[in-house]
């Protein structure tokens, strides 16, 4: 349910409604009585925020100048223009720029506006602020009439808004290009059941005011203005035969049943706008009204925030909930699943107690096995090196024809392993001594002692000779080095050579044998 | 104070406000703390899950070595290559390839067993000991077939696993023509036997 406090500037009318539909009204008059039975509604009611919807004779608005500038500056300036005006309405005035001047300094153009005479409203609201209802706003109707353009299609240009909203005012509110600049009440002596004879009674109220418009400069003297007139059915006849359009007037009358269905009203008598302006207020979605401080309206602003706290309150558990009922629910699925898991592993368990748990003795020793098992098959590889392979070998080589006559006097044989680092990318290998236990390529290394015939005086043979023994064993493909450590005639730059020549030497009968000692390394038979 | 401080028209909202983010916090935080026990549990069952699991695959592995390796194992052992070193063989087939191929001259001695020290054993091969003895031998022979004869016999015969380190044959008289029953040759060689145990350092 919503209300409207609308104060017509005599009585205190409440208007109630639900959603769109109009539910009904009470009126409170401006007595003792009046302010008790208010009071007593107020206590008797719902405590709802509610908004006032002001249409008082005491509203004035006035339009001035003023220097073009901007925030605090704006306010200041605006603060002395009231203060000059409506020093007795402070908490009751309002003020909007409308433009600006469009030669000279281009000051700003303000509105100002206010209730002269609070005092009237001041009562009601103290009834309220007593009866502890949260009072969200203070609006005015002319200033809101505004928003009824886009319902009559009058948003542009010179337009005078007239509206009823008791039998005893009629309101012409004045706006051009949507924007209000005046607004006058006038009072209209008609009768409180018979409202059929507006016409009469209106039309000169409506020259009067559009005459002070037009001396006011507000119009144009040969300006058109559009005078848009809500009427009941009851008064547009009488609206029709006294209001005739020329050249300088417009005259457009609406239906007020056609603008309650264009604002969506349902259900509200059609004899005045009061409804219509009602309902526009309610419909407000501004924090601020046009009149009152905010110390006016504290109490609406910690409803407020008391029914955010609450809504976060809701929010907060229904989030709990949520939370609350995730966990419950994933710890009810680890629950499950973990009985399904335990089931699993009782029968793993199981599973490993009769097969093999007896034997964890004897498998505890399966890693050893396959250890030393693997350790011996490798020193059984590493074995198979030995010297009757190096010997045969070798016996295969000095054993070719080309080689020549040849002693072989002794062979000291042992081997060296190769083992292969990587580092960055770069393979090194490193020559060392065997180790039987390790995984690295075995060679063998066999220091070769033995002779060749020498011929005195004719070195080159030997040389020849020895070159060639070297040569046939470097070009067997196991053989990785030979290295000459000594030489039957040491001819190399490096080492001593000493000899004899001459007759003596010539007619030596017996013919000398070189020794040698050559260094083999030799790959294995699988490399 | 409450009084003091806050707006009655806030004050109930604001209470409530409170009471809620406690309660609600109390409720998530219990909530959160059984899902944590149910997870806890969840998670323990599936490492326990996990652990016989694993235990099961050991098992099937180790049982698998045992099928694998258990024959090569028993004849390593057979052949004192795994246990303990078995001299007394290794010297009985030296005495018959001597008297066998009436070899001249055969000297043999066997050092103490020492234990391998090699850096490699300790990472591949955790858990088991290498010992090896050196036996050096002397022999002067007729020809070198002899030498040869009698490292196959030690290989074929004796119970071990020997490695032949070095090796020096040198004739005797070289030069000259030696006579048929003359021992011209003289090898000398250094043999390690490698024999492989349990480690008792654990």
């Amino acid at each position: 349910m919503k209300r409207v406090f609308y104060y017509s500037g005599y009585r205190m009318t409440v208007l109630h409604w639900r959603g769109k539909t109009f539910t009904g009204a009470g009126s409170f008059e401006p007595d003792e009585d009046g302010f008790e039975k208010f009071r007593r509604y107020l206590l008797s009611s719902a405590k709802i925020p509610t908004k006032m919807l002001l249409d008082v004779i005491e509203e004035d608005f006035r339009q001035d100048t003023i220097p073009h500038v901007y925030g605090r500056d704006r306010k200041a300036v605006i603060s002395r223009l009231i203060d000059r005006y409506y020093r007795s309405s402070r908490q009751y005035t309002y003020s909007e720029i409308i433009g600006r001047n469009k030669t000279g300094r281009k000051d700003s153009k303000v509105l100002i506006g206010a209730i002269t005479n609070p005092g009237l409203v001041m009562p009601w609201i103290q009834i309220i602020d007593d009866c502890d209802i949260a009072l969200s706003g203070i609006w005015s109707l002319p200033l809101l009439s505004r928003k009824l353009l886009p319902y009559i299609d009058a948003k542009k240009g010179a337009v005078l808004l007239v509206s009823q909203q008791v039998n005893s005012n009629l309101r012409q509110t004045f706006f051009r290009d949507g924007k209000m600049l005046a607004s006058r009440q006038s009072i209209v002596n008609q009768d409180a059941y018979d409202i059929s004879n507006i016409g009469a009674l209106a039309a000169p109220e409506l020259e009067r005011t559009i005459n002070f418009l037009r001396n006011q400069r507000q119009i144009g003297i040969e300006e058109v203005v559009d005078v848009h007139i809500m009427a009941s059915t009851d008064q547009v006849r009488s609206l029709e035969q006294m209001l005739t359009s020329d050249a300088l007037q417009s005259y457009h009358i609406h239906h007020i049943n056609d603008l309650h269905v264009k604002v969506g009203i349902r259900d509200f008598p059609e004899k005045f706008c009061d409804g219509l302006f009602a309902k526009i207020c309610m419909d407000q979605q501004d924090i601020t009204g046009h009149y009152g401080n905010t110390s006016a309206f504290s109490r609406y602003y910690y409803t407020m925030a008391s029914a955010a706290l609450y809504t976060l309150s809701v929010v907060l558990i229904i989030t709990g909930l949520v939370i609350t009922e995730s966990n419950i629910t994933e710890a009810m699925m680890y629950e499950g699943s973990g009985v399904h898991l335990a089931r699993r592993e009782a029968e793993y368990r199981k599973v490993y107690r009769e097969k093999y748990e007896s034997y964890e003795n004897v498998f505890a020793d399966a890693n050893l096995m396959n250890s030393a098992v693997s350790l011996a098959e490798r020193i059984e590889k590493n074995a198979e090196m030995s010297p009757q392979d190096f010997m045969l070998e070798l016996s295969g080589m000095i054993s070719q024809p080309q080689i020549g006559t040849l002693y072989i006097d002794r062979i000291e044989w042992k081997t060296q392993q190769i083992s292969s680092s990587s580092k960055r990318g770069v393979v090194t290998e490193t020559v060392s001594e065997t180790n039987p236990t390790a995984d690295g390529k075995i060679q063998h290394v066999g220091i070769v002692h033995g002779r060749i015939p020498v011929v005195a005086n004719n070195f080159r043979d030997s040389v020849n000779h020895i070159s060639n023994i070297i040569r046939i064993f470097q070009d067997n493909k196991r053989v990785a080095k030979v290295e000459a450590l000594e030489l039957p005639v040491e001819v190399r730059s490096d080492r001593r050579f000493s000899s004899e020549s001459g007759l003596s030497q010539k007619n030596e009968k017996t013919q000398p044998m070189g020794e040698f000692v050559i260094r083999i390394v030799m790959n294995g038979k699988d490399a | 104070m409450l009084n003091k401080y806050i707006h009655p028209g806030i004050r109930h909202a604001l209470l409530a406000f409170v009471a809620t983010v406690f309660v609600v916090s109390a409720i998530i935080a219990v909530s959160d703390i059984y899902k944590a026990n149910g997870e806890d549990g969840f998670k323990r069952t599936e490492t326990e899950i996990r652990k016989w699991k694993n235990r099961i695959n050991e098992a099937n592995r180790n049982n698998q070595i045992l099928v694998d390796h258990e024959d090569n194992f028993y004849r390593l052992k057979d052949r004192a290559v795994i246990g303990d070193e078995n001299r007394l063989s290794w010297v009985e087939v030296i005495q018959r390839v001597a008297n066998e191929r009436g070899l001249g001259s055969v000297k043999y001695s066997i050092a103490s067993q020492e234990l391998d020290k090699h850096e490699n054993l300790k990472s591949d091969f955790a858990g088991i000991d290498v010992f090896h003895s050196v036996m050096s031998l002397d022999m002067k022979l007729m020809h070198e077939g002899d030498f040869f004869a009698v490292l196959d016999a030690l290989k074929q015969d004796a119970k071990g696993l020997f490695v032949v380190d070095s090796c020096d044959i040198e004739l005797l008289n070289p030069g000259t023509v030696p006579s048929v029953m003359e021992e011209n040759i003289r090898a000398t060689c250094d043999l390690s036997w490698y024999s492989i145990k349990k480690s008792e350092r654990g």
